[in-house]
C-alpha cells in the first residue's frame, strides 16, 4: 500500500541537512546532554484512509509542526521495515494498534483515535500495552451525565440505554448518575431485544434518556426507534455524536478528529523534547457540544447559549464528586 | 480545554418531528466499519452522516449528492401556507403544475403539459405506488390520505424513471406518512369554511406489548365551485377514510411493518367544455402493504416490501330517452335503429383496476461507496367493459431491476450513477441517471446530471377500445389505440446548491433541459358515422408528440430568526411542442407551447410570535396558461394567509387555526368555471390525553 506522507516531508533530505544534523547529535552526545529522542521521526500507522483517520492526521502534522518544527512525519497504512529504533510510532485507529502490537510488542507506541473499549480489550491480552500511551476517541459516561444535568437542572430520574458493548460501564455510569442526583433507570438491550417493547416505557418513565456508544450496527438500530420514541414521550435524548444530536438528540458530547490531532501532537512534542511520555489510556481534554435547537424548542426546553452552556457543563463536572 | 460547539441544523427538516423521522433513515447511515471487529466498539461507531432524504437513489444522501433536483415539504409547511388540498401543496414545488380540473379533481404534473389526467409522475404514498393503471394517473380524492397525516414530502423534480421505472417519466414523489411511533394518544380534528366544507376526523396511536399502531378516520364533504353549481354539474365531493399502520420490531435487526386502508369518494367526473355531460363517480379505494427490513451487518439492510392496490369506480348518468335526444320521437327510434326506445346511459359504468406489487432491497455502504440494489415484479389488471371494449381482464407483469451508487472518488467529488431496466409489453426499457458534483466551496456546490427516462404505456393506454353502446348496439366508436412504443426523455441539468446552517440559509438553483419523444397523444381519425347523430370521428392514440422543455428552476429557504422563515421558490419554463391532431384528410401538426406556465413561483413566510401564536402568508404567481383539456386562462395571484393559535385546555393540548385563501380578487384554473373566491377556514385540533 502506499504511504500517505505528505510530499513535501517525504522528499529525501539533502545530504547536507543529514550531515548538519548528525554532527549536531554528537555535539550534544559529547556534552552528556542527550534526549533519548533527538533526531526521531514520527512515523504514523493509520488503519485505513477513511477520512476521519485522515482529519486526525491532518490535525496531527499542523499542530505538530507547530510546536516542533522540522520533525518529519511519515504517514502509512503498512508497517515500515525501516523504520528506525528512535522514532516515535503512533498508531490511528483500533486496527493499526493491533497491526503493531502483534508485530512489535516491545515497542512503545501513542495509540490513537482508539475507543475505550478496544483499548481495554486489547490491554487484556496483551498486558505490556499498559506501557503505552493512549488517546481514546470516546467520552467518559461522566461527561454524558455532566452534559444532562448541565441542560436539564431539574430532572430527576434518567433512562440509561445500554447495549451488548457499553453495558460493561453500567456500574459506572450508573454511579456517575446518582452522583449527579439522577434516579437511573437502565434499559439493556440485546440483539434478540424488541427495541420499542424495551425503549417505549423506559423514556416514558424518565425526564432524560442518555445513550452510550456500542457498535455501529447496535448504534444506528438503537437511534431510529429512540429518538422517535422519546420524541412521542417528550423525553430528550443525550447522545455521543454529532450525527445523534442532527438526527434528533437534543445534545452531544464527542471529540473531534481535528481535536485528537491537536491533543496527540501537545503529547509528541512532549515526548521529543524530554523523552517523556503519559502511560497507559486517558480520554481527551478537548471535546465539542453539538445541540439542536429545533428539539428544544419542541420539547420546551430553555437551551443556554453556547458560551453559558459550555460554563454550566465545566461546574456540572467540577461540581461531581 | 473546551472549544467547540455547534448547533445541529437541517433547513430543510425544519418540523421537530419530521428530524425524528428523518432518524429512521440512519440505521442505514452510519459507517459501520466495526462490525466483526474482535475489539467491538470501534472509531466508526461514534461516527455517522446525516441522511437527508432516499428518494432519489433508494438510500439516503444529501440534497447536494443526489443525482436529480429534490424538494422536502414538511407537515409545517403544509401548516403554514394553509393548505386545504394537494393543489395547493403541490403549489409549493418549483416547476409543479397543480391545479383543479373541479374543485375536487386534482392534476398534478412536472414540466411538459398539464392536463386533466396527467400520466408522467410516479406518486407514492409510504413507498407504495398510487398511480392508477386503468385512469393512467393519480386519483387525488381517493388516496384517503389526508393532509395532517403527513410526516413530509419527497420529490424529484426531473426524470426519475431510472429509480421508479416508467410511471417517474417527468418525476417522482413519495408522501411519507407518520409512523405509528411518532405520537400517542387520540387526535381529533375538525374544518369547517366555504364551499359547504365539513372535515371531521380521528386519529389514535397506541402500543400492545408486541406492536405500535396508529389508527385514523376521516370524512370530508364540500360543495364544489359555486359557478359549477349555478351551470348543472355537481363537483362537490364526500370523503370517508380509514387507514391503519402498524410497526412491530421483534428484535433489533428486524421491523415489520403491516398497512392498510380504505376510502369512498364521490364526486363527479366531466369534461369542462361538455357540462352537461358530468357523471356522478363513486370510487371505492383500498390498499394493503406489508413490509420486513432487516439490518444485517456493517450498515447493510435488507428490505422486501409487497403491497396491493384496489380500486373501483362506478360512474353514469342517464341522459334521458333516445327519442328525446334526438327528437325522433318514440315511434322512430325502432324503426330507424332497431331498438327499442330506451334511456341513454353515458359513463363508463363500472371501473376495476388490482395492483400487486413485490420488491426487494439491499443497501451496503462504505466510507467512499453507498449503493443499493433491487428487484420487483409488478402485475396490474385492468376490468372494464366501457375502456377495453370487452368483458374480460386486462392484465400485464412488468419486471424490474436496479441499482444506484454514490461513490466519493476524491475528497470534494461524488459521481452518482444508477439505472433499471424494466420488462414491460413494449420490450426491456433501460433507464440510466448519472451525475457528478463538485464542492466549490464548503457546502456550496455544483452538479452536472444526465438522466434517460423511457415510459412503457399503461395497461389502458395500450389496449383501450371505446364505444358508446346502446341497447347493445355501437352508437359511436370512440377511441382506438395504436400499437403503441414507449416515450422517451433525456434531460440534462445544472445545479448549484449552497447551504449555510449558520445563517439559516438553503438555495439551490437549476438550469434544466429535457428532449420526449415518441410522447403518447391523441390524434383524430375520420370514421363513417353510425348512426349519423353521432361523431364522425375518433380519438387514437398513438406515440405521436414530442416537446422540449428549458428553463429554471430555483428554491431558497432562509431562516430569519428564531421565530422566522421564509421559503421563497420560483420556475421558469419554455416549452417547445408539436404534437399530430390528424393525419386525415390533411396532415395537421399543433402545439400545446402555452400548456405550462412560462413563470410560477411562490413566498411562503411564517413568524411565531409567541409559544402560542405563529401566522404567516403565501404567495402564489402563476402566468397564463392554455390547459390542454381545460380552457386558456390568464396569470393570477393569490395571496394566502393563517394563524394558529395552540391552546391548553385541562390536560388536553388544542390547536386552532384560521385559513383564509386568495385574499384580493377572484381568479379562474384550468376550467373558467372553477372560479376561485376569497375563502375562509377554521380548523381545531384536540390531543386528548392518554
Amino acid at each position: 500500500m502506499r504511504a500517505l506522507g505528505d510530499q513535501r516531508e517525504r522528499r529525501p533530505r539533502r545530504r547536507w541537512a543529514v550531515l548538519s544534523r548528525h554532527l549536531l547529535v554528537c555535539a550534544l552526545a559529547l556534552a552528556g546532554d542527550l534526549p533519548t529522542t533527538l533526531g526521531a521521526d514520527v512515523q504514523v500507522l493509520i488503519a485505513s484512509e477513511d477520512s476521519y483517520y485522515m482529519q486526525a492526521v491532518a490535525s496531527l502534522r499542523e499542530h505538530l509542526a507547530a510546536l516542533h518544527p522540522g520533525v518529519v512525519t511519515e504517514v502509512d497504512t503498512d508497517l515500515k521495515a525501516d523504520w528506525k529504533a528512535e522514532d516515535l510510532l503512533v498508531t490511528v485507529g483500533s486496527d493499526a494498534m493491533v497491526r503493531l502490537r502483534a508485530e512489535h510488542p516491545q515497542r512503545v507506541a501513542l495509540h490513537l483515535f482508539i475507543t475505550s473499549d478496544s483499548w481495554l480489550q486489547q490491554r487484556a491480552g496483551d498486558p505490556g500495552l499498559a506501557e503505552n500511551p493512549a488517546l481514546v476517541f470516546d467520552q467518559p459516561p461522566r461527561h454524558l451525565v455532566a452534559l444532562t444535568r448541565a441542560l436539564l437542572p431539574r430532572a430527576t430520574t434518567l433512562a440509561i440505554v445500554l447495549g451488548p458493548i457499553s453495558g460493561k460501564h453500567l456500574n459506572q455510569v450508573h454511579g456517575e448518575a446518582e452522583k449527579a442526583g439522577f434516579e437511573p433507570l437502565v434499559g439493556a438491550l440485546s440483539a434478540d431485544a424488541n427495541p420499542l417493547a424495551t425503549l417505549s416505557p423506559l423514556v416514558e418513565a424518565t425526564d432524560a434518556a442518555l445513550v452510550l456508544p456500542d457498535s455501529a450496527d447496535f448504534n444506528s438500530a438503537v437511534a431510529r426507534w429512540l429518538l422517535q420514541l422519546s420524541f412521542r414521550a417528550r423525553t430528550p435524548v443525550i447522545a455521543f455524536s454529532r450525527a445523534y444530536a442532527n438526527a434528533g438528540a437534543l445534545a452531544s458530547v464527542f471529540v473531534t478528529p481535528e481535536d485528537i490531532g491537536r491533543e496527540a501532537a501537545g503529547i509528541l512534542d512532549r515526548w521529543l523534547k524530554t523523552g517523556e511520555y503519559p502511560r497507559g489510556m486517558q480520554y481527551p481534554d478537548a471535546y465539542s457540544i453539538a445541540t439542536n435547537p429545533a428539539v428544544a424548542t419542541a420539547l420546551d426546553i430553555e437551551l443556554p447559549d453556547d458560551e453559558a452552556l459550555r460554563a454550566r457543563f465545566e461546574a456540572v463536572l467540577e461540581a461531581l464528586p | 480545554m473546551a472549544d467547540h460547539h455547534s448547533r445541529a441544523t437541517s433547513p430543510g427538516l425544519h418540523r421537530p418531528g419530521a428530524r425524528f423521522a428523518v432518524c429512521a433513515s440512519l440505521a442505514l447511515a452510519a459507517t459501520a466499519q466495526a462490525a466483526g471487529d474482535p475489539l467491538g466498539l470501534a472509531e466508526a461507531d461514534l461516527l455517522g452522516p446525516i441522511p437527508e432524504l432516499s428518494i432519489v437513489s433508494h438510500f439516503p444522501q444529501t440534497a447536494a449528492r443526489a443525482p436529480a433536483s429534490t424538494t422536502v415539504i414538511t407537515a409545517d409547511m403544509i401548516r403554514a401556507a394553509g393548505a386545504m388540498n394537494w393543489v395547493d401543496v403541490f403549489r409549493l414545488v418549483p416547476g409543479f403544475q397543480a391545479y383543479a380540473v373541479n374543485a375536487n379533481r386534482f392534476g398534478i404534473s412536472y414540466h411538459g403539459q398539464g392536463r386533466e389526467l396527467p400520466n408522467h409522475l410516479e406518486v407514492m404514498v409510504d413507498g407504495r405506488s398510487v398511480y392508477d393503471p386503468i385512469q393512467s394517473t393519480v386519483v387525488w380524492g381517493a388516496l384517503g390520505v389526508e393532509l395532517d397525516e403527513i410526516d413530509r414530502i419527497e420529490i424529484v423534480r426531473g426524470s426519475s424513471a431510472a429509480a421508479h421505472g416508467s410511471n417517474a417519466f417527468s418525476g417522482a414523489v413519495n408522501i411519507i406518512t407518520s409512523a405509528p411511533v411518532q405520537d400517542n394518544g387520540t387526535q381529533v380534528r375538525a374544518t369547517t369554511g366555504e364551499r359547504g366544507t365539513r372535515r371531521v376526523a380521528l386519529r389514535h396511536s397506541d402500543q400492545t406489548a408486541n406492536f405500535d399502531y396508529r389508527l385514523s378516520l376521516g370524512f370530508d364533504h364540500n360543495d364544489g365551485f359555486p359557478d359549477y353549481n349555478a351551470l348543472g354539474p355537481d363537483d362537490g365531493a364526500e370523503t370517508w377514510n380509514a387507514n391503519l399502520r402498524t410497526t412491530f420490531t421483534p428484535t433489533l435487526a428486524d421491523t415489520l411493518s403491516f398497512d392498510a386502508g380504505f376510502s369512498r369518494h364521490d364526486t363527479e367526473f366531466g369534461d369542462a367544455d361538455r357540462l352537461d355531460e358530468y357523471i356522478p363517480v363513486r370510487y371505492y379505494s383500498q390498499y394493503q402493504r406489508v413490509a420486513w427490513e432487516h439490518q444485517l451487518f456493517s450498515g447493510r439492510e435488507l428490505e422486501i416490501t409487497f403491497y396491493r392496490n384496489h380500486l373501483r369506480a362506478n360512474g353514469v348518468r342517464d341522459l334521458g330517452l333516445v327519442s328525446d335526444l334526438t327528437g325522433l320521437g318514440p315511434v322512430a327510434i325502432p324503426t330507424l335503429f332497431g331498438i327499442p326506445d330506451q334511456s341513454f346511459v353515458t359513463g363508463f359504468h363500472t371501473i376495476e383496476s388490482e395492483r400487486f406489487d413485490l420488491e426487494a432491497l439491499y443497501r451496503a455502504q462504505t466510507e467512499r461507496l453507498t449503493w443499493a440494489a433491487g428487484a420487483g415484479a409488478r402485475q396490474d389488471a385492468i376490468d372494464s367493459v366501457f375502456l377495453t371494449g370487452d368483458g374480460g381482464t386486462h392484465d400485464e407483469q412488468r419486471f424490474r431491476l436496479f441499482a444506484h451508487s454514490e461513490w466519493l472518488p476524491f475528497d470534494r467529488w461524488s459521481i452518482s450513477a444508477g439505472a433499471m431496466a424494466e420488462k414491460t409489453s413494449v420490450g426491456v426499457l433501460l433507464s440510466p441517471r448519472v451525475s457528478v458534483a463538485y464542492e466549490l466551496f464548503p457546502a456550496q456546490t455544483l452538479r452536472l446530471s444526465g438522466a434517460r427516462g423511457r415510459r412503457a404505456p399503461s395497461i389502458s393506454e395500450a389496449e383501450e377500445r371505446q364505444f358508446a353502446l346502446l341497447g347493445g348496439m355501437v352508437a359511436d366508436d370512440i377511441r382506438r389505440t395504436a400499437d403503441l412504443d414507449d416515450e422517451r426523455i433525456d434531460s440534462l441539468e445544472l445545479a448549484y446548491l449552497a447551504r449555510f446552517p449558520e445563517q439559516g440559509i438553503d438555495f439551490d438553483i437549476k438550469l434544466f433541459r429535457e428532449e420526449v419523444s415518441d410522447g403518447i397523444d391523441d390524434h383524430r381519425e375520420p370514421i363513417p358515422a353510425l348512426p349519423p347523430f353521432f361523431d364522425d370521428e375518433r380519438l387514437v392514440r398513438d406515440n405521436s408528440s414530442s416537446w422540449d422543455t428549458t428553463g429554471v428552476e430555483a428554491q431558497l429557504f432562509y431562516r430569519l430568526s428564531e421565530r422566522s422563515w421564509a421559503r421563497l421558490h420560483y420556475a421558469y419554463q419554455d416549452l417547445d411542442s408539436r404534437y399530430i391532431n390528424q393525419f386525415e384528410p390533411a396532415l395537421e401538426i399543433k402545439d400545446f407551447d402555452g400548456g405550462t406556465p412560462r413563470h410560477s413561483g411562490g413566498l411562503l413566510f411564517n413568524h411565531r410570535w409567541s409559544e402560542q401564536f405563529d401566522a404567516g402568508f403565501f404567495v402564489y404567481h402563476q402566468s397564463g396558461v392554455d390547459w390542454r383539456n381545460g380552457n386558456q386562462i390568464g396569470a393570477f395571484t393569490r395571496i394566502d394567509a393563517q394563524v394558529t393559535w395552540r391552546l391548553q385546555i385541562g390536560p388536553s393540548r388544542g390547536q386552532l387555526q384560521l385559513v383564509a385563501q386568495n385574499l384580493g380578487g377572484d381568479y379562474r384554473e384550468f376550467n373558467r368555471e372553477n372560479r376561485f373566491e376569497t375563502a375562509f377556514y377554521l380548523r381545531a385540533q384536540v390531543d386528548l390525553p392518554d
